[in-house]
């Protein structure tokens, strides 16, 4: 790897964990996802091919990892980056590639704890120059000043990692050649599994549990591949779950308030939109969380509301700036609600700051309940796994196509509920996330997800015993062609998969769960045991 | 005494952690709010109400009124217990409700608060709470999501 690569690596891999240009939530979503990430190593490392097949194959891990309310238990991004560049470097296979990403998964969830913590401090700062009216500069202490260390240390690091790693990892796999690499591909196989659980931990449940077991068995007896059967169960789904048309009732009968765009116009309500998409994380910390974001967005819109009044501007900053933590999409939606009620405010309504500490205290945590489920459990994986299938076979298309769709999906939701949130309040957030068809959404996506992730486990884990009897030197029993493939084919993948899920249950945390099933799978595949 | 599969303290009560990670892995069926302002408050109560799954029943009830509720004769409930903070769950115990233990999820900071942990922040009240339960044998653990490990919070409240 050149110095120019390991640097031009270094930038995408900052650029995922910011905000421009697809926003704090647009970023994470796709830039920084291995199956995109993979896609960009491998072309500035002259392989796109290769590196879209390994991105994907270490994504599939990271489908059931989700970051809600500020937890991250596993970096995908720094996974993705550092495992393609190394299995490039390194002419590691896929397998293998992903046991040497999930240690680098793990430093990145440190790191972003480190961040977290240390993003504190700028909250003082930021609080002073609210003290102080600075409307200006709201957007300097939520972006430019954290971002420009953030940047400078993200892409040293990833920098002297890149460059420095991947000449020792030359000279490791050259040292490892045989069984070590061996044992290498056969944790890479089990460790999908891990995944899959997680997957399992937010859908398994009810009866949406009989479709992952008929997801198992379709794809064992009659071999069916994980896109078919992502169709197949969503027709199912529909006809389990039963849509009607009074489903879209929380959309159709709408309000408009009579105050809208007397004060502000449509202009600031989507400048301020922008402002929260892109930066509403670009601060993110323990101590506010999106608050400073929050705040960045309404000035916009405070600066017509208050009319130039320094105290006003003032008081408007202070109140913004409170702890704030939602889903991105509906956290749009109560920052339009904000907005109107700022602009009734201006023409002589009155509302007491009480009404907009309530109102945003009594949402955040209800809206990121519906909202994280929809964008992280429904849309985030769904997308994920078509893009996922048809990037394993090569298709180096599939990172931006997933790419652009997902964003067109979250961007175009996030403006729909940026104006039901705008022109008709709170009250209409409130009947959004109590809506029929919001929460037969999800019920769908329990079914769907369930009869994905038992296909899944036929077609991404692998796990075979290596284990024969001889007479007279010839095979007389070979465990798994004569017991497990003549039972069930995939039954040791999908026991690991249940006891990791089972163990999750438990209480078992899932660092100490990876650590245990990568020791003994490595173990097992230096003995030779399994192939 | 119901069944109850989780009691956690949360202030944000049924949110983004709550509905993604611990309702489907608990598999819980109904849900208790205790709280003793709540049941009085309608925006609360309708935005309770519109978040609460759908597999799931939900009671909004006063600390006092919980109690009497999760001492009832044990059915088919599962129930996930939440509250705001630890008042509440002192008081369930002191009317007599038994919890294997507590899970504490988030706490934000506030004026009066002092921060635990980068998740938890309490005022002398409620860590004076804290150990009233601890003392009543209940341990509380906090964790924020079910994958990460659960730590016990003596250390924080010495």
């Amino acid at each position: 790897m050149t110095a120019l690569q390991a640097l031009l690596i270094a930038i995408f891999y900052y650029i995922g964990t910011g905000p421009v240009p697809f926003g704090s939530m647009g970023n994470w979503a796709t830039i920084n996802r291995p199956l995109v990430m993979g896609w960009i190593v491998g072309i500035i490392l002259g392989d796109p091919v290769q590196g879209t097949i390994i991105g994907a194959t270490i994504n599939i891990i990271y489908l059931g990892f989700i970051s809600a309310g500020g937890t991250l238990p596993s970096d995908s991004g720094m996974a993705g980056t550092f495992g393609t560049a190394f299995a490039l470097v390194g002419g590691l296979d896929p397998n293998a590639a992903m046991a040497l990403a999930i240690p680098m998964g793990a430093l990145g969830s440190l790191l972003w704890v480190v961040t977290m913590t240390y993003q504190s401090f700028f909250v003082r700062l930021a609080d002073k120059w609210i003290e102080e009216g600075r409307d200006d500069l709201m957007i300097v202490i939520d972006y430019y000043l954290p971002h420009g260390i953030k940047a400078i240390a993200r892409i040293a690091y990833a920098f002297a990692g890149l460059y420095y790693g991947s000449s020792v990892i030359t000279r490791l796999v050259d040292m490892l050649q045989g069984p070590i690499l061996d044992a290498l591909s056969v944790m890479g196989g089990v460790l999908p599994a891990v995944g899959i659980a997680m997957m399992l931990t937010m859908i398994f449940n009810g009866k949406a549990r009989v479709f992952f077991f008929l997801g198992f068995l379709a794809t064992s007896y009659l071999g069916l591949g994980t896109i078919p059967a992502l169709f197949i169960f969503l027709c199912v789904g529909i006809l389990v779950v039963g849509f009607s048309a009074e489903d879209m009732d929380a959309f159709r009968n709408v309000q408009t308030n009579e105050t809208a765009f007397k004060v502000i116009t449509k202009k600031d309500l989507l400048h301020g939109w922008v402002r929260w998409e892109l930066f509403c994380e670009s601060l993110y910390n323990y101590e506010r969380m999106q608050g400073i974001g929050f705040v960045t967005a309404m000035v916009p819109i405070l600066r017509k509301t208050t009319g130039g009044d320094k105290q006003k501007m003032i008081d408007g900053l202070k109140l913004h700036s409170m702890f704030f933590n939602t889903d991105h999409d509906f956290g749009g939606a109560i920052y339009g609600v904000c907005a109107a009620m700022e602009e009734q405010k201006a023409l002589g309504a009155d509302i007491p700051d009480e009404a907009f500490i309530s109102l945003k205290a009594g949402l955040m945590g209800p809206c990121a309940g519906i909202g994280d489920t929809l964008s992280q459990v429904v849309l985030l994986p769904a997308v994920s796994v078509i893009f996922i299938n048809l990037a394993l076979q090569g298709a180096t298309w599939a990172p931006l196509a997933y790419t652009i769709i997902f964003l067109a999906i979250f961007y175009g939701v996030g403006y729909l509920y940026l104006m039901v949130g705008y022109k008709s309040g709170g009250e209409a957030i409130i009947r959004l996330i109590g809506s029929n068809l919001f929460h037969k959404a999800i019920e769908l996506a329990n079914i769907v997800g369930c009869g994905v992730a038992g296909a899944m486990i036929n077609n991404f884990v692998s796990f075979n015993w290596n284990v024969t009897m001889y007479e007279n030197e010839q095979v007389v029993f070979d465990l798994q062609n004569d017991l497990f493939d003549a039972l069930v084919p995939g039954l040791m993948p999908l026991l690991i998969t249940l006891g990791i899920y089972y163990a999750i249950k438990k209480g078992k945390s899932v660092t100490l769960i990876m650590v245990v099933l990568m020791v003994v799978s490595f173990i097992l595949g230096i003995l030779g045991l399994v192939r | 005494m119901k069944n109850i599969v989780l009691a956690r303290i949360d202030e944000r009560l049924i949110h983004g952690q709550v509905a993604t990670q611990w309702l489907n892995l608990i598999r819980a069926n109904t849900i208790v709010v205790a709280d003793d302002k709540i049941p009085t408050d309608n925006f609360m109560t309708m935005i309770l109400k519109a978040v609460c799954p759908r597999n799931c029943e939900l009671h909004l009830l006063t600390a006092v009124e919980a109690a009497e509720f999760l001492k009832g004769e044990p059915g088919n409930e599962k129930v996930f217990l939440v509250t705001k903070g630890p008042e509440a769950m002192l008081k369930m115990i002191e009317e007599g409700c038994e919890f294997k233990e507590i899970i504490l999820g988030n706490m934000g900071s506030a004026a009066g608060r002092k921060s635990f942990n980068r998740n938890v922040s309490a005022s002398p009240e409620e860590v004076e709470c804290f150990r009233q339960i601890i003392e009543k044998g209940v341990p509380i653990y906090q964790q924020m999501v079910p994958v990460d490990p659960k730590v016990d919070i003596t250390g924080f409240i010495k």
